[in-house]
C-alpha cells in the first residue's frame, strides 16, 4: 500500500483525484438531480474548444478551457429559460461545435501538440504541481457557492417552478448552477478528460442517491464514492501492471470501478427493497 | 448546333497543351525523388544538389507512426521517378502506406535504405548512425547513378563528399562522447538504438509498449535513474514530453529535446551526443 506513496507523481495523482471527488460529489450531486447529464456534457466536450484556443495563443489550455466551459455554460443557461422543447438539440450544437473548434484551433497552430490526448482522456499520472493548487482553489469556490445558496440552488434544483412562484431569482441561480457545473468540469478535465468527465459528474452520485435521504448526505457520500473510486483506480493501474504486466490507463479505470458499483448498489437496491424514492 | 470548337477555344486549347507539355519537359530535366523521411531528405540533397528535386512523405513535426499521405504527395509520388524507403519492417508509415504508394507509379524504382545495414528488430530509425548512414550514402548514391547516367561524375564527387563529411561528423562526436562509454540515457520513444550502439551507449525507453508508462513503470523507471544517476532525458517533438518531464523533475535531470526525425541530420546526431555527454558527473560531485 506504502510503496508507490514514495513517489511525488503518485502523491500528487492521489491529491488530484481527491479533490476531483470533492466537485464530482457536490456539483455532480446537482447534475443527478437537476438531470442536467446532457448539459454537463455539452459543456465539458466544448471545453475542447479552449483547449484548442490555449494551444492557438501560446497560453495554458486549462485556462482557455475555463473560459470555454463557463462560456457556454452562460450560453446554455440563457437559451434554458427561453426555448426549452430545442434545448436537446442546442446542446448537442454546443458539445460537436466545440468540439469541431478545439479540432481547427489545435490544427492551425503553429508546432506540435502532442499532449492532445491527455485532454481528451485524461493524465491524472502527470499532473502539474500546480494544477493541485488551481484544483483545491476551484473546489474551494465549489464549496463556498454551494454553503450560501444551498437552500435557494435547493429549491431549483428539485422543484423550480415552486422557486419561481415563491420570488426566488430562478434564472441567476441556474447560471450560477452552471458556472459551477463549469467550474467542476475544468477540475475533473486533468484527471479523466473532456468525454469522461461525464462520467464522473453522474455515477458517485447516482450511487449515492441510492443511499441518501437529503442532498447533503447525497453529496457526501458521492464524495467518498468518487475519492474511493480514484483511490482504488490509480492502486489498481499500479497493482495490475505489477502482477499482471497490464498497462492500464489510470482514468479509464477510475470510470470503470465507478460503473461497477453503480452495478452493485442497483443490484443491493434491489435486494433491500426501494426507499420510497 | 453552332460549333463549340471555335477558332478561339482551339487557341486554348493548344495553349493549354503546349503549357502541359512544358511542365512536363521542366519535370524530365529534374526527376522527382521520393523520401520517408526528413534524414533521407538531407543525405538525398547532398547526394544530388539540384540535379532532383526531394519529396518527404512525414513531413517535420508529423509522427511516422501515425502519418496519412496527402492528396498532393500521391500525385508526387504517381510522378516520381526514384523511391528511397526506409526499408525496415517495423516501420509503421512504409508497412501502411508503401504498397498503396507505389501502385500509384509502375515505373516507380525502390531504393532499399536498410540494404546491407545489421537491422535491429523493432527499432527502423538506423539513419542515427553514422555507419549506416555512410552505408546509406553509398546504397542511394548507386541508385541516383543509374537514374542520371550521363551526371555520374558529379554524382561520384558529391559521394565522396558526403562519406567524408559523414566520418568527420562521426570523429566529432566520439570526441564529444569520449568518457562517456557503457553510460545510460532515459529517452521517451527509443529512436537513438543505432546510435547507442555505435557510440557504446545504453538507450532506455520511457514508453511502455509504445504508450505513456504506467505508474508501476514511472516509479521503477525514477528509482532506477536516480541509482544510475542519470543526468538527462531525451525527448523527440514528436511525442508526448509528460512522462518524461515528471521523469526528469523527479530525479533532478535536464529535459532535452532532440528531433531523430530532423532534416538537419549532423544537427540532429550532435543534440544527442551533447545531451548524453552532458550528464557526465561533474567535478562536484
Amino acid at each position: 500500500m506504502l510503496e508507490p506513496l514514495e513517489f511525488a507523481f503518485f502523491q500528487r495523482a492521489l491529491l488530484a483525484g481527491l479533490l476531483a471527488s470533492v466537485a464530482c460529489g457536490i456539483v455532480g450531486s446537482y447534475v443527478v438531480v437537476k438531470r442536467m447529464a446532457s448539459m454537463s456534457g455539452g459543456i465539458s466536450h466544448a471545453a475542447f474548444g479552449g483547449v484548442g484556443l490555449g494551444y492557438l495563443l501560446g497560453i495554458d489550455p486549462m485556462i482557455g478551457a475555463t473560459g470555454f466551459a463557463l462560456a457556454c455554460s452562460a450560453g446554455i443557461g440563457l437559451a434554458y429559460r427561453r426555448l426549452r422543447s430545442g434545448m436537446d438539440t442546442l446542446i448537442a450544437m454546443v458539445w460537436a461545435v466545440g468540439m469541431a473548434l478545439g479540432i481547427l484551433f489545435v490544427s492551425l497552430s503553429p508546432g506540435y501538440a502532442p499532449d492532445l490526448m491527455s485532454y481528451l482522456f485524461g493524465s491524472i499520472l502527470f499532473v502539474p504541481a500546480r494544477y493541485v493548487g488551481f484544483a483545491a482553489g476551484l473546489d474551494l469556490l465549489i464549496v463556498l457557492t454551494v454553503v450560501l445558496l444551498f437552500k435557494e440552488f435547493q429549491a431549483v434544483a428539485f422543484d423550480e417552478e415552486h422557486a419561481e412562484v415563491s420570488g426566488l431569482p430562478v434564472g441567476l441561480l441556474l447560471l450560477a448552477l452552471l458556472a459551477l457545473v463549469s467550474l467542476a468540469v475544468v477540475v475533473l478535465i486533468r484527471v479523466v478528460g473532456v468525454i469522461l468527465v461525464i462520467a464522473l459528474l453522474t455515477m458517485p452520485p447516482a450511487i449515492a442517491r441510492h443511499w441518501s435521504r437529503t442532498l447533503p448526505q447525497m453529496m457526501a457520500l458521492s464524495s467518498v464514492l468518487g475519492a474511493v473510486c480514484a483511490v482504488a483506480g490509480l492502486y489498481g493501474s499500479y497493482w495490475l501492471s505489477e502482477l499482471a504486466d497490464l498497462n492500464v490507463p489510470t482514468g479509464p479505470l477510475i470510470i470503470l470501478l465507478a460503473a461497477l458499483l453503480y452495478g452493485a448498489s442497483v443490484a443491493a437496491r434491489t435486494v433491500v427493497g426501494r426507499r420510497d424514492g | 448546333m453552332a460549333d463549340p470548337l471555335g477558332r478561339g477555344w482551339l487557341a486554348v486549347t493548344a495553349f493549354v497543351l503546349a503549357a502541359l507539355l512544358a511542365c512536363s519537359a521542366e519535370s524530365v530535366r529534374r526527376p522527382a525523388v521520393v523520401v520517408s523521411v526528413l534524414p533521407q531528405a538531407w543525405l538525398v540533397e547532398r547526394l544530388a544538389g539540384d540535379l532532383v528535386t526531394v519529396e518527404v512523405m512525414i513531413p517535420p513535426g508529423a509522427s511516422h507512426a501515425t502519418y496519412e499521405p496527402t492528396m498532393a504527395q500521391m500525385r508526387a509520388v504517381s510522378r516520381a521517378s526514384l523511391y528511397v524507403k526506409v526499408g525496415h519492417p517495423a516501420f509503421p508509415f512504409e508497412r501502411a502506406w508503401l504498397d498503396r504508394l507505389l501502385r500509384e507509379n509502375s515505373a516507380l524504382v525502390v531504393v532499399d535504405a536498410s540494404a546491407n545495414i545489421p537491422q535491429h528488430p523493432g527499432d527502423p530509425h538506423i539513419w542515427t548512425s553514422p555507419d549506416a548512414m555512410r552505408q546509406i550514402a553509398s546504397t542511394v548514391g548507386n541508385a541516383l547513378a543509374d537514374l542520371l547516367p550521363d551526371r555520374r561524375d558529379e554524382l561520384e564527387r558529391n559521394r565522396t563528399a558526403l562519406i567524408e563529411e559523414i566520418a568527420t561528423l562521426d570523429q566529432e562526436l566520439r570526441r564529444t562522447l569520449a568518457g562517456a562509454e557503457g553510460r545510460s540515457f532515459l529517452v521517451f520513444h527509443p529512436a537513438w538504438g543505432y546510435f547507442a550502439e555505435h557510440y557504446g551507449l545504453r538507450q532506455v525507453a520511457i514508453e511502455e509498449r509504445g504508450k505513456e508508462p504506467g505508474p508501476l513503470r514511472l516509479a521503477r523507471l525514477i528509482e532506477w535513474a536516480r541509482q544510475e544517476k542519470v543526468r538527462a532525458v531525451l525527448v523527440q517533438p514528436q511525442f508526448s514530453h509528460m512522462s518524461a518531464e515528471l521523469i526528469a523533475r523527479e530525479i533532478g535531470a535536464e529535459l532535452v529535446t532532440v528531433d531523430p526525425l530532423s532534416r538537419d541530420w549532423p544537427a540532429s546526431l550532435r543534440g544527442a551526443a551533447r545531451a548524453i555527454a552532458d550528464q557526465a558527473p561533474a567535478a562536484t560531485n
